[in-house]
């Protein structure tokens, strides 16, 4: 019984389809709603896009701020280290000189007795 | 491969629409007038509304603003309903007789439906208004399988409990035309034929009226499975009889050929029907041109 109903189909579609070739089918597919909805996303993303290079250039410009502030700290430390090195230059000196004159001192103090046992003898 | 359902699935029609004068620039040409585009049988016809005043739109008078609501396509002054299968539709309205067609049929031939256009802010009384697009669209249609289901099991829980993805894919495969797909997911719906109770069966009528009747139809009873004669026989006594010396008045046709009366409802549903779960029937007249041709 299908091959009877198959043959009718047959000659339904030999009648129905002569020349369909000529009509064009169109797609009902959401091809639209879908277009749609990537154009949609497209701006969506584009927004985002927008925001995530505006992020780019703020974090570039803080790098360049932080990069700055580091070669003016660099700048410091060798500065205070030539302050340190001159400073540590002083205090030696003045350490020799210090003990110099202890030395002085003492050796004074020493004739000093050695003058008062002599009178008291 | 060839199949019936196959064949039954890919059936196309060849339409021109023309629009209604009325609707026009009075400066548009002639030739703009219509449209030619082929349409699968088993498709709602509205979803070709978009596709069809895209190309018309230039020379509507007014702007399109809706693509749904308020259009509709009638045939020489009947509206066609939308809710049902272009191919039922065509098969009830042009009163199709198969035989009578393929007798007058020569090869350079060309099977072209002509339709109108129409517009206006009351759609015909017949036709449900569609307000919401393609979601309405989609709820009716699956609306239908609710019912269909129904009919079938005796409840709606195949249908209901369709996933999500698969009811989605359900629709898709509706749309995008893919077959494979939608017999997939029809097999989950559809009984054995132990558990089956009812055929989902709808008949079309254009004479003397246009009618839609659906006749309950047991899928099998004391005698074996019903067949679509039995049920025909039982609805209208006067055009089908069960006299097997007498001749019907009346021819059953389905997906566009005339079915033997005797065949099984269950075959039947299982071969031709439609994408809506329904299995459409379309009742034709015999007049005594085509009564000619079959006894020839």
């Amino acid at each position: 019984m299908s091959g009877l109903l198959l043959q009718r189909l047959k000659d339904r579609d030999s009648i129905e389809k002569n020349f369909s070739e000529l009509f064009n089918e169109p797609l009902i597919e959401q091809k639209a709603s879908s277009r749609k909805a990537a154009e949609d996303q497209l701006a969506v993303l584009k927004l985002e896009l927008e925001s995530k290079d505006k992020e780019i250039s703020d974090l570039k410009s803080t790098l360049k701020l932080k990069s700055k502030d580091t070669e003016h700290l660099h700048d410091e430390i060798i500065t205070l280290n030539i302050e340190n090195n001159l400073l540590e230059e002083r205090l030696n000196k003045t350490k020799a000189e210090y003990d110099e004159i202890v030395q002085r001192w003492l050796r004074k103090v020493q004739q000093e007795a050695n003058i008062m046992n002599d009178t008291l003898n | 491969m060839d199949s019936v359902r196959g064949r039954a699935w890919a059936g196309s029609l060849n339409l021109r629409i023309t629009v209604y004068p009325d609707l026009l620039l009075s400066s548009s040409s002639q030739c703009k007038h219509s449209i030619n585009f082929k349409v699968p049988r088993e498709t709602y016809l509205v979803f070709y509304f978009p596709y069809i005043l895209e190309r018309i739109a230039t020379e509507l008078r007014n702007n399109v603003t809706e693509h749904y609501n308020g259009w509709w396509v009638e045939m020489e002054g009947v509206p066609l309903s939308w809710n049902f299968p272009v191919g039922v539709l065509y098969d009830s309205l042009t009163g199709l007789d198969p035989l009578l067609r393929s007798s007058k049929h020569q090869s350079n031939s060309i099977n072209v439906w002509e339709l109108t256009l129409r517009h206006g802010a009351q759609s015909p009384s017949s036709i449900i208004p569609i307000v919401r697009g393609t979601d309405q669209i989609r709820e009716f249609w699956m609306h239908q399988w609710k019912q269909a289901c129904f009919i079938l099991n005796g409840a709606s829980k195949q249908m209901m409990s369709l996933s999500k993805p698969d009811t989605m894919k359900f629709w898709n495969s509706v749309l995008r035309r893919e077959q494979n797909v939608f017999d997939a997911i029809r097999e989950k719906i559809l009984p054995i034929l132990e558990n089956a109770r009812f055929i989902p069966l709808r008949v079309h009528l254009a004479l003397p009226q246009i009618r839609l009747l659906e006749p309950q139809a047991r899928v099998q009873d004391n005698n074996g499975l019903t067949s679509l004669g039995n049920v025909l026989n039982s609805e209208f006594p006067e055009w089908f009889s069960d006299d097997p010396s007498r001749p019907n008045l009346a021819k059953a046709i389905i997906q566009g050929i005339e079915v033997p009366l005797q065949l099984s409802l269950w075959h039947l549903y299982q071969e031709l029907s439609s994408f809506d779960g329904f299995l459409h029937v379309s009742l034709c007249l015999m007049t005594e041109d085509a009564s000619l041709t079959s006894h020839s």
